[in-house]
């Protein structure tokens, strides 16, 4: 699945509204996101996530706990994956730094955040045994073909109702998989989009 | 012309930025707004590559959106700005198709050997079709609200999903501004659900 995600990741960058405090990039990757992070702040909403299409890349993005975690990574990786490794992100950061308690006090450089470049490390190469994502396979009746769709588990944990339908959008069209929550495909359709 | 269908008119001509009719590899009809001489060839060498009977298919590219399907051997392709709904831009081209086919008998045609010029006259059909694409009742709007966006926002659904489908109510995805919502919309065009969906690809 992500055996060779490292190399499809282009950043996880954590911002304040203000400033990046924590910027995380592949060994020989040093192209500036700052005009995407841009972009990325303007989004008000907490606690949902968004993505963008940007030419070769998308970009994933949550505002939690008045924190904006981003992702950008090559087109292949599909978006439930970034999605799960954010929430990681996020877990860890939390259980590492007291945030409340450094912004509490004044000139607090982003240097205290540099380490967390190790754990970012950690979670990007053992991603499979994070047990974070479950792959379904799904049969696409305009493809003929089947696919992998990864879905994050928690997804499950927080659906209400079941089974869960998730729009899996690709090569121009998009297919709705209704999963239950033992991640057995109940049904596949194709759907009409707009947007 | 009714005030707003002009309004709408307008709004749908002024976003437009390519109407490309092919055969296999090579296009036999184009249109395009006046002065404008951008080549799509990049594009259309993907959609030709990318292509199955009788299924829109969508793609975005940065400030533009594209829209084609294949029918009967022909590859119909439209563009606009992002601001046109995908719905908008099927249903236009559904009008082109039913106004090509009725216009050309495309089997006798291409049993001889023709010059895409033959085509050239069907650039009035499109501005026509395009004056009279609001009255034709082909789209109807549907306000819903996003609970993401906590905005009402309008949902262009082609009246021919709805006509045509065999259960309701009808699910039609609407993805906006990274995210998308659900949206179930029964047999008389009255939404019945919506809500946030999750989205992979």
């Amino acid at each position: 699945m992500n055996s060779n995600i490292i190399e499809k990741l282009h950043f996880i960058n954590i911002s304040t509204e203000e400033f990046s405090i924590f910027d995380w990039k592949p060994p020989g990757i040093f192209k500036s996101n700052v005009l995407d992070l841009n972009i990325v702040k303007e989004n008000m909403a907490t606690d949902i996530f968004f993505h963008i299409y940007k030419g070769n890349e998308k970009i994933v993005h949550i505002r939690k706990d008045n924190l904006i975690y981003t992702i950008g990574t090559s087109t292949e990786v599909q978006f439930q994956i970034l999605e799960a490794l954010l929430e990681k992100v996020h877990e860890e950061f939390h259980e590492i730094y007291d945030i409340k308690t450094i912004f509490s006090h004044s000139n607090v450089s982003t240097a205290i955040f540099k380490n967390f470049a190790n754990n970012v490390d950690e979670i990007v190469s053992k991603l499979n045994e994070l047990n974070l994502i479950q792959k379904v396979d799904v049969y696409c009746t305009v493809c003929q073909k089947t696919l992998p769709l990864f879905i994050k588990k928690s997804i499950m944990k927080s659906a209400t109702s079941f089974p869960v339908p998730i729009v899996y959008n690709h090569q121009g069209h998009a297919i709705v998989c209704y999963i239950d929550q033992n991640f057995i495909v109940r049904g596949v359709e194709l759907v009409n989009t707009t947007g | 012309m009714a005030a707003t269908v002009e309004k709408k008119y307008k709004f749908l001509r002024s976003h437009l930025i390519y109407f490309n009719i092919s055969r296999e590899d090579h296009t036999i009809f184009e249109w395009e707004p006046q002065n404008s001489n951008r080549s799509y060839i990049l594009e259309l060498n993907y959609i030709w590559k990318n292509v199955i009977e009788d299924v829109f298919f969508h793609i975005e590219r940065n400030n533009e959106k594209f829209v084609y399907i294949k029918r009967d051997n022909l590859i119909f392709t439209i563009s606009s700005a992002n601001r046109i709904q995908f719905q908008t831009l099927e249903a236009f081209i559904e009008q082109i198709i039913d106004n090509f086919k009725e216009t050309y008998d495309i089997e006798v045609i291409f049993s001889f050997d023709v010059s895409s010029n033959y085509f050239k006259s069907f650039n009035n059909n499109v501005e026509d079709l395009l004056i009279n694409f609001y009255t034709l009742g082909v789209v109807k709007k549907v306000d819903i609200l996003c609970k993401v966006c906590g905005k009402l926002l309008p949902l262009v659904i082609k009246t021919k999903i709805i006509d045509e489908s065999k259960n309701f109510p009808v699910p039609i995805v609407y993805r906006h501004d990274g995210h998308a919502i659900i949206c179930f919309i029964d047999k008389n065009f009255v939404l019945r659900g919506v809500k946030p969906v999750v989205v992979s690809g």
